[in-house]
C-alpha cells in the first residue's frame, strides 16, 4: 500500500471525498430517477420526455464523472476494507449491471419515446437498479467485517 | 428524555437489527437524490416529488436520530447539521437565493459525513 493512499484513509480527505462522492451520487441518481418517472408518465407530462432529458443530462453526465473519480481514489485508499466487504462486491455487481442497462435499455427508450410498456418496464428496472446500488453503497458501512 | 427515546422499540429496532438501520439510512440518502433531482428541473408537476422528497428525507432523519438520539446529540457535526439544516429554512423562507441554498446543501453533506467521523 502506497503512502498517499495511507495518507487518504487516516486523514480528513477521506470524509471529505465520501461527501463529495455523495453529492455526486445524488445527482446521478436523483436525475435518472426523474427521467425514470417521466418514462413512466407519472410527472412533467407538459414536457416532452427529450426536453427532460436534455435538460437534466448535464446534471447527470457530472454526477457520474463525480463518482467515477472519488469511488476509485476511496477504494484505493483502502483496498483490503473494500475487497472483504460483502455489500462493496454486491455494489459493484449491481453498479455493473445498472450502467449496461443505462447506456443499453435507458438509451434506447429516450430515441423512442412513448408510453410504450417496454419503456415503463426500463424505468422501474432503472429505478431498482440505481436504488439497489444506493444501498449496497450505504451498506458497506455496516458489513464491515473487521 | 434521550435515554427514554432511546429505549423504545422503534430505536431498539433501527438499531439492533441486521436490516434497520442500513436500509432507513440507504432511504435517506436515496430521498435527498429525489430531491436534488427536483430541484434541478422547474416544472409545476414535479413540486410533489420534491415534497414527497423531502417529507422522506426529513422522516427517515428523524428515524435515524432516534436510533442513537444520545450520540447524535453528543456529536459536534450533528449540532453543526442542524444548524445549516436551520439556515436553509431561514433562506427558504426569506424567498430562497439558488446559490445560498447550494452552498448550504453542499455543507449539510459535509457535516453529515463529519458525523461517522468524530
Amino acid at each position: 500500500m502506497s503512502s498517499i493512499s495511507e495518507f487518504i484513509k487516516q486523514s480528513w480527505l477521506f470524509p471529505v471525498l465520501q461527501s463529495v462522492h455523495i453529492i455526486g451520487l445524488t445527482l446521478l441518481v436523483g436525475t435518472i430517477a426523474l427521467v425514470d418517472f417521466r418514462l413512466l408518465g407519472i410527472t412533467m407530462r407538459r414536457q416532452s420526455l427529450k426536453q427532460t432529458s436534455s435538460v437534466l443530462a448535464p446534471w447527470t453526465w457530472s454526477g457520474l464523472l463525480t463518482v467515477v473519480v472519488t469511488g476509485p481514489i476511496l477504494f484505493w485508499s483502502d483496498m483490503t476494507r473494500y475487497l472483504n466487504n460483502p455489500a462493496f462486491i454486491l455494489k459493484m455487481v449491481l453498479l455493473a449491471v445498472a450502467l449496461a442497462a443505462h447506456f443499453t435499455l435507458h438509451r434506447r427508450a429516450l430515441r423512442m419515446p412513448g408510453s410504450t410498456l417496454q419503456n415503463r418496464v426500463i424505468a422501474v428496472v432503472s429505478l431498482v437498479l440505481w436504488s439497489s446500488v444506493v444501498l449496497a453503497g450505504r451498506a458497506i458501512a455496516d458489513f464491515d467485517i473487521a | 428524555m434521550l435515554e427514554r427515546l432511546q429505549d423504545t422499540w422503534v430505536s431498539q429496532w433501527i438499531s439492533q437489527s441486521t436490516w434497520g438501520y442500513p436500509i432507513v439510512g440507504a432511504l435517506h440518502v436515496l430521498a435527498i437524490a429525489l430531491f436534488a433531482g427536483t430541484v434541478l428541473i422547474t416544472d409545476s408537476e414535479v413540486r410533489i416529488w420534491r415534497r414527497i422528497g423531502v417529507t422522506l428525507v426529513l422522516a427517515t432523519g428523524a428515524l435515524l436520530f432516534v436510533s442513537a438520539p444520545v450520540r447524535y446529540y453528543d456529536s459536534t457535526f450533528f449540532k453543526l447539521k442542524m444548524v445549516l439544516l436551520a439556515l436553509i429554512l431561514i433562506n427558504t423562507i426569506a424567498g430562497s437565493r439558488r446559490g445560498i441554498s447550494l452552498i448550504l446543501w453542499a455543507a449539510v453533506i459535509f457535516a453529515a459525513r463529519g458525523i461517522a467521523f468524530l
